[in-house]
């Protein structure tokens, strides 16, 4: 089972990849209003 | 002198209209590809397993994170792709910065010397995978890549390959990119649930033990951090010079930091996953697995995907050939994206598109020839170039925005935004960047030195052909620089 640290790791990849998908879309958002204003 | 050297060159920078989040998959869709299937499960199998990885996590927090800021910086900063962006970034030594940035569009064009091949050999695995041709009751995975890699078939495909990218990028064709942007989550999630399916088998735990339990003896071995050195910068794309040209297209509020982040985490991912699903996937099914990862060598994931489809039962005809498809553009897309750096070196020079395209194209299939017929030329040029290469490029990039310039004037423009960074860089950036001065030198010696000397003589480095391979890169370095100082005089003169 020592290879339990680094399959917690892949899967934190995996968690941090779908996090930076969901903050691009957020910046995005953010941006449009500043642009607005 | 002052007068023939002006502050900036002016750069013809593409203006883009998507969102930050269309941004962040389609640099992720570049960098995802090839490299994180074919040569990420060839080398971590090859080179430590667990210590492999171990040692790639480090290169993530040295090298990975911070050189992937500096190198989007120099486009963003410096307004302009591999020639200009350095020059326009650097405060001195204008003419060496704009060489560092053609010495990685030059490395990038000598990889694509060799990825025409590999995305021929995934296109030809999608188009079996369609026709379901592993589901055969007699079909053999070995026997059917030694029955094509390397054979004038693959060759033809390669060819295919090389010509479609002179399509692609001559006549500018856009659809292709925007079809990869939804294909990269689809990838992403397909490569995911084949990792969950292999760790579910019988038998892969053993797999897992080789492949996530690092061995410290292995530590002492420089083939180890060297090998997943140059696979952290070769499956992001560090140093290849493409993030010179996607920082020249953002926009003021687009957050480096977060798409640099996102690069990294992103690649990492998918290549953890596939590892995951293709190196324990041999435990499971084969009683010699250390004796058929060295046999399978560069052609390890041709060999054990198609296995792992099968072992699916019904739903792996479907699975297989919508993973293929999704995989192809992946490769395909980073072909394109490889292309058009290497292109866009040769415009910033002056020539227009089509023609740049279709040198550039022909020039890296004859160049690259040898390494379709014979894998012994193929990890010749992915030494030289994906190791050597490369990894002088990280110099450039650290000399460029360290060195060529004030790095804490760098790190303020990079936050500079309405918009709250991502990562707040600190002065922590600027000692990593700095370490990346000599890191890469510092192994490579340790590399020579233990893989000639100790080991032998010939051993650790293929000496009889890598070596005259560095000559020529040398060579070719000079001319280069030559080259370029003639081009940006006679730009300057034409202002």
């Amino acid at each position: 089972m020592a290879w339990v640290p680094f399959f917690i790791i892949a899967w934190l990849f995996v968690i941090a990849s779908f996090y930076t998908w969901y903050r691009a879309a957020e910046n995005e958002k953010r941006i449009r209003q500043i642009e607005r204003r | 002198m002052a007068s023939r050297s002006p502050s900036s060159l002016i750069a013809r920078t593409i203006e883009r209209t998507w969102s930050s989040f269309v941004l962040l998959m389609t640099v992720v869709g570049w960098s995802v590809g090839a490299g994180n299937y074919w040569r990420f499960s060839w080398r971590a199998a090859n080179y430590g397993g667990g210590t492999f990885l171990l040692t790639y996590l480090i290169w993530l927090i040295i090298v990975g994170f911070p050189l992937t800021v500096a190198e989007y910086a120099i486009g963003k900063l410096g307004r302009g792709g591999p020639l200009h962006g350095p020059y326009n970034l650097a405060e001195r030594s204008k003419k060496i910065a704009s060489f560092g940035g053609m010495w990685m569009a030059w490395c990038c064009f000598m990889i694509m010397c060799y990825y025409w091949v590999v995305t021929g050999w995934i296109f030809y695995y999608m188009l079996h995978a369609i026709a379901g041709t592993f589901f055969a009751p007699d079909f053999d995975a070995s026997a059917f890549w030694k029955a094509f890699g390397y054979t004038p078939v693959s060759l033809g495909v390669g060819a295919l390959m090389a010509f479609l990218s002179i399509l692609v990028t001559a006549f500018g064709i856009k659809g292709i990119g925007q079809v990869a942007r939804f294909m990269f989550p689809l990838l992403f999630i397909f490569t995911v649930g084949l990792a969950i399916f292999t760790v579910t088998l019988p038998g892969a735990e053993k797999g897992l033990e080789f492949y996530m339990i690092p061995r410290p003896e292995a530590l002492a071995d420089p083939s180890t951090w060297m090998q997943s050195l140059s696979q952290v910068i070769w499956s992001i794309g560090i140093a290849w010079g493409f993030f010179i040209c996607a920082g020249a297209w953002m926009r003021r509020n687009d957050d480096i930091t977060l798409i640099s982040f996102g690069n990294v985490v992103n690649d990492s991912a998918v290549a953890w996953m596939a590892g995951t699903a293709i190196i324990p996937l041999i435990f499971a099914i084969s009683a010699t697995p250390y004796e058929d990862i060295k046999a399978a060598a560069e052609g390890l994931a041709f060999i054990v995907l198609p296995q792992l489809f099968r072992k699916m039962g019904v739903a792996g005809h479907a699975y297989a050939a919508f993973f293929f498809i999704a995989f192809w553009f992946a490769a395909f897309t980073s072909l394109i994206t490889i292309h058009e750096t290497s292109l866009r070196a040769l415009k910033d020079l002056g020539l227009k598109t089509p023609y740049a395209a279709t040198i550039t194209g022909v020039l890296a299939f004859v160049c690259g020839l040898p390494t379709a017929l014979s894998s012994a030329w193929l990890d010749y040029y992915d030494t030289v170039w994906g190791v050597v290469g490369l990894s002088i490029g990280l110099v450039f990039i650290a000399l460029i925005t360290s060195y060529f310039t004030d790095i804490a004037k760098v790190r303020q423009s990079v936050m500079d935004m309405d918009i709250r960074p991502f990562v707040r860089l600190g002065k922590w950036w600027d000692y990593l960047v700095r370490v990346n001065l000599v890191i890469p030198i510092i192994f490579f010696v340790w590399w020579i030195v233990y893989g000639e000397w100790i080991r032998g003589w010939g051993v650790g480095l293929h000496t009889y052909y890598t070596f005259p391979g560095m000559v020529i890169l040398i060579i070719g370095g000079i001319i280069m620089y030559f080259l370029i100082s003639k081009a940006i005089e006679v730009q300057i003169r034409g202002r």
